[in-house]
């Protein structure tokens, strides 16, 4: 496959994405509707958000639209991407957006919060590849209603075998998110050759690694649970860390113990100089090494992917600038916890 | 006719009640009471009810239900031998349900073994060797792919776990794990969070050791669930046990012993030792049981002459009469001391519906059809003697299947006699509506209700007042004197008045005060409006016989339509349409003469004389 025309077009992309000076604009914002008036002038979101009604220049309004942009970029890719194997690795995309709604449906179910109301926000997700009736999801009442409305989807079983097990809502979102890990890593097996295997393999087993890590890093801090069934929450995949770091992570009783672990793994630098704050690992070490291949890449489908990446990076950084605005904080402040290329 | 009654009471030991009830209250019609209601006495009690036959005759339902026996029987046994043969033959039947419910249950065991087996197919160590484990903990099951990878990733290099693998399928992989008895607990709770579901399986079924590899293990299952599959069948295949004609004899005897003993809930106890039976019968009945009481020294009968209730009604009528009292029972069961309107139904319903509906050719097809329908029901007997009404009228109009012109009409064509036949109808109305207040006469003379004799709208004063209106539009039409006219009219006027204040004249004789009533203008008010709708009711009941003229001329009417459909130019007939029109009329017609009669009968004849408020004779109720 050509790869020149579609990474054209993805340098075009590339140009609608925010720089530093545009984070900083909208960071002096007074308000969020400021912000939302700002974000029209943006060619990446001036669709999406100039079609909002004024007064619902909401937070979730405004993150749902943001995602719309996301999705849109994304199909734009994919539909000029002609390899039926790569497109089938691509669709783990709309899975990721489908478990996306999945979580947010569950997340409200468990709050009791007025479901109408917040999933008028991802009504845009309904029109694309979804396999799950979100209508009919939306009106389940409790969450044996849900899992049963999911029957007949590949996320019934998964699901429902773990409710019996467990009836809280974070075993029931870790089962998801690692069913489209799992899931994700089957297909790059399955469906991508060559130098695309060699290279996303690299970057999306970092990202495994880094994501045990993170979640270990959750349990151990958040939540006291028994270290004999901490492995049923880890991604099965390994990569540069070891069976042995891994059994040593899940068996420390204490958070200096921890610690001491993760400093002599292979990520040790990198959580050393992050302190330990584990998303910001994840960015900077993904960020590096997607910008690694990025530079090296010529007939591969890395720049696009990693274009995703950086689309998704950006609406979390627009999401937390929101929020900055929300609760008046200085423009610095705020752009101190964005996530910025150091390129 | 009314059959007369007579109230008894068979009266005798407790020892001997299972004979009589058998030889008695069964074999003859009684219409029995409840003796408990019946008797006023302190010693009296009600008989114990539990009947020792339910469970028996439950047995003897379902023996026969085995054996399609409808032949007759005539063995004569004794209850206790019944009881024993019965026994018997359900223990047989017991025994072998049982026997079948056994292999089914063990069948379904091993086919569930071989299910559960099935998955570990792979494992070819000898498996009753796990049985002899001492330090060693396992588990055989099942865990979701997904787990199961979590387990390769992070635990296949476990010093203390050792997995084997068997059976892998879409969503889940076989296995089973063995680890030291000293980290079972660790081992188990790692497990369960990789939602493994263990499966329990046995080392012995039914005492039979299983060995071998489970392939080994799966082959033996195998041939005893084939072996298990044929003793089934067979067992079922085998026949029922064919039924001897003493084992029919003896569920029979048992099911009419069951019912027999049900007859006991009339019965009372009394005086401890006696029991005692109430009831009527007829004065045959009454006789054949006198006569056969009198030899019997375990039964006393008891006539009482006067009973405080009136006794049940039983019609008693020719063959001719019989089916019509269905018709009379839809009105309701004449009262004992009534005149049964039977007789007066059949020929008046008879006469009329001749009247309405008069045609040779049809009424032979009624008659006929009536004829071979007429074990189904009274109906259809009814309907062949309206056949042969409507023959006889049938000759005297001259009409045959709506042919005006073949016969000669013995009497007159309604169609050419319009006139005629409307007044006719109307006299014939007004002789039934006199013959109906006659009868109503004779019913307060027997039930001695003389108020209503006197002074009801079809008492005297209503019998006088309908003549004495009749007599003044036959005196207007030939033109007598004023004299009579004047007369005839203020003896009208005075029984008119007596029927309007019919109800305090009636509350006078008998002697009841308070006869106006509170309220004078209420009292007034109401009178005149029952004045008005009597008045009203004595025109419009004549006058709705003109029906009776109207249907025959409507008969030839229909008649004349189907012959002019069915002639063609050529001067013939078409014999379809013919025979297609007989068919709608009779069906039509007959169905309309025969409701529109009906509502004559029950309106504007019973409504004056009958009340119909007896209660059916039942033979033993139960």
């Amino acid at each position: 496959m050509d790869y020149s025309a579609i990474n054209t077009k993805i340098k075009a992309m590339r140009a609608n994405l925010l720089n530093l000076d545009d984070y900083i604009e909208l960071s002096k914002s007074k308000n969020v509707e400021d912000i939302a008036n700002k974000l029209q002038n943006f060619n990446a979101y001036h669709d999406f958000i100039s079609s909002l009604e004024h007064e619902k220049f909401h937070r979730s309004y405004i993150e749902s639209k943001l995602m719309l942009s996301l999705m849109s970029d994304f199909k734009r890719i994919y539909n000029f991407v002609f390899d039926y194997e790569l497109k089938k690795y691509l669709s783990a995309f709309f899975l990721r957006n489908e478990i996306h709604v999945l979580k947010l449906i569950l997340s409200i179910i468990y709050d009791k919060r007025n479901i109408e109301y917040e999933l008028t926000d991802f009504n845009f997700l309904i029109e694309d590849k979804l396999n799950i009736d979100v209508n009919k999801l939306k009106s389940s009442s409790s969450v044996q209603e849900f899992i049963n409305n999911l029957a007949g989807t590949q996320f019934f079983d998964l699901l429902n075998d773990t409710y019996k097990q467990s009836k809280r809502l974070f075993d029931l979102e870790m089962k998801l998110d690692l069913y489209y890990y799992i899931h994700l890593h089957n297909l790059q097996k399955k469906y991508l050759h060559g130098e695309n295997k060699i290279i996303l393999s690299k970057i999306k087993d970092t990202e495994i690694d880094l994501i045990n890590i993170s979640w270990l890093y959750r349990i151990k801090k958040y939540y006291n649970f028994d270290n004999t069934t901490i492995f049923s929450y880890l991604l099965p995949i390994k990569y540069k860390l070891s069976e042995n770091e891994i059994s040593l992570l899940v068996n420390a009783n204490t958070m200096p113990e921890f610690e001491k672990i993760v400093y002599n793994t292979y990520y040790g630098d990198l959580f050393k100089a992050e302190k330990l704050k584990v998303e910001h690992v994840l960015y900077k070490a993904l960020s590096r090494i997607y910008y690694k291949f990025y530079l090296q890449s010529k007939d591969n489908i890395v720049s696009a992917v990693y274009y995703i990446y950086l689309k998704q990076l950006e609406i979390n950084n627009i999401t937390s600038l929101i929020e900055g605005v929300r609760y008046n904080l200085p423009s610095e402040k705020i752009i101190s916890y964005l996530y910025l290329k150091e390129v | 006719m009314i059959e007369k009654m007579y109230f008894i009471n068979l009266i005798g030991y407790m020892k001997n009640i299972d004979y009589v009830i058998e030889n008695y209250i069964s074999k003859f019609n009684i219409h029995l009471e409840y003796a408990i209601s019946k008797i006023k006495n302190k010693d009296v009690h009600n008989l114990d009810l539990s009947n020792p036959y339910d469970e028996l005759a439950k047995k003897s339902a379902d023996i026969l239900k085995i054996n399609d026996t409808n032949e007759k029987v005539d063995l004569i046994i004794s209850s206790a031998d019944a009881i024993k043969i019965i026994n018997n033959a359900q223990k047989f039947n017991e025994e072998k349900s049982q026997r079948l419910n056994d292999l089914e249950s063990e069948y379904k065991n091993v086919i569930d073994l071989i299910q559960k087996f099935s998955h570990f197919k792979e494992f070819d160590f000898n498996y009753h060797l796990l049985s002899m484990f001492k330090f060693v903990h396992y588990k055989f099951g099942f865990m979701p792919l997904n787990n199961y990878k979590q387990y390769e990733a992070f635990l296949k290099n476990e010093k203390d776990i050792l997995l084997l693998e068997s059976e892998i399928d879409k969503n889940y992989m076989w296995c089973a794990y063995f680890t030291y008895n000293s980290s079972a607990k660790r081992v188990d709770d790692i497990f369960t969070s990789f939602n493994f579901e263990p499966i329990e399986l046995p080392f012995y079924l039914n005492q039979t050791k299983l060995s071998g590899s489970v392939n080994e293990i799966l082959n033996g299952l195998n041939k005893k669930a084939a072996n298990l599959k044929t003793e089934i069948t067979i067992i079922k295949s085998q026949d029922e046990k064919k039924l001897s004609k003493r084992e029919i004899a003896a569920a029979k005897k048992i099911l009419r012993a069951k019912d027999d003993f049900e007859t006991r809930k009339f019965g009372a106890l009394i005086y401890k030792d006696f029991f005692i039976f109430t009831g009527w019968v007829s004065e045959r009945i009454y006789k054949a049981l006198e006569d056969k009481t009198r030899n019997d020294e375990s039964v006393v009968l008891v006539r009482e002459d006067n009973p405080k209730e009136s006794p049940p009604v039983l019609l008693k009528n020719n063959s001719f009469f019989k089916p019509f009292e269905f018709l009379v029972k839809m009105y309701g069961i004449p009262s004992y001391y009534e005149i049964d309107p039977t007789p007066f139904l059949a020929i008046t319903y008879t006469v009329l519906f001749g009247l309405m509906f008069g045609d040779v050719g049809q009424g032979l097809i009624l008659f006929l059809a009536g004829l071979l329908f007429r074990k189904k029901g009274p109906l259809f007997q009814i309907m062949s003697t309206l056949g042969v009404s409507s023959m006889i009228f049938g000759m005297l109009y001259g009409s045959v299947f709506g042919f005006e012109n073949l016969i000669p009409a013995v009497w007159i064509k309604p169609a050419d006699n319009i006139n005629f036949i409307l007044f006719f109808a109307i006299a014939a109305g007004i002789f039934l509506i006199l013959m109906s207040m006659i009868f109503n006469l004779i019913n307060c003379i027997k039930t001695h209700n003389f108020a209503d004799f006197l002074f009801g709208s079809n008492g005297l004063s209503g019998f006088i007042f309908y003549v004495c209106i009749l007599l003044l539009c036959v005196f207007i039409f030939t033109q007598k004197s004023l004299v009579w006219i004047y007369l005839v009219l203020a003896v009208a006027i005075l029984n008119l008045l007596l029927i309007a204040f019919a109800e305090p004249l009636k509350k006078i004789l008998r002697k009841e005060k308070d006869a106006i009533g509170s309220n004078i203008f209420l009292f007034l008010f109401e009178t005149i409006i029952e004045l008005f709708e009597n008045l009203l009711s004595y025109f419009t009941n004549t006058i709705s016989f003109v029906r009776v003229g109207a249907f025959a001329l409507s008969h030839a009417g229909m008649m004349s339509v189907v012959m002019l459909l069915s002639k063609t130019e050529a001067g013939s007939y078409n014999w379809f349409i013919v025979f297609l029109g007989n068919i709608i009329v009779i069906a039509l017609e007959g169905l309309i003469v025969g409701i529109q009669v009906l509502r004559l009968e029950f309106y504007e004849m019973f409504g004056r004389f009958f009340r119909g408020n007896g209660r059916e004779y039942i033979i033993n109720q139960k």
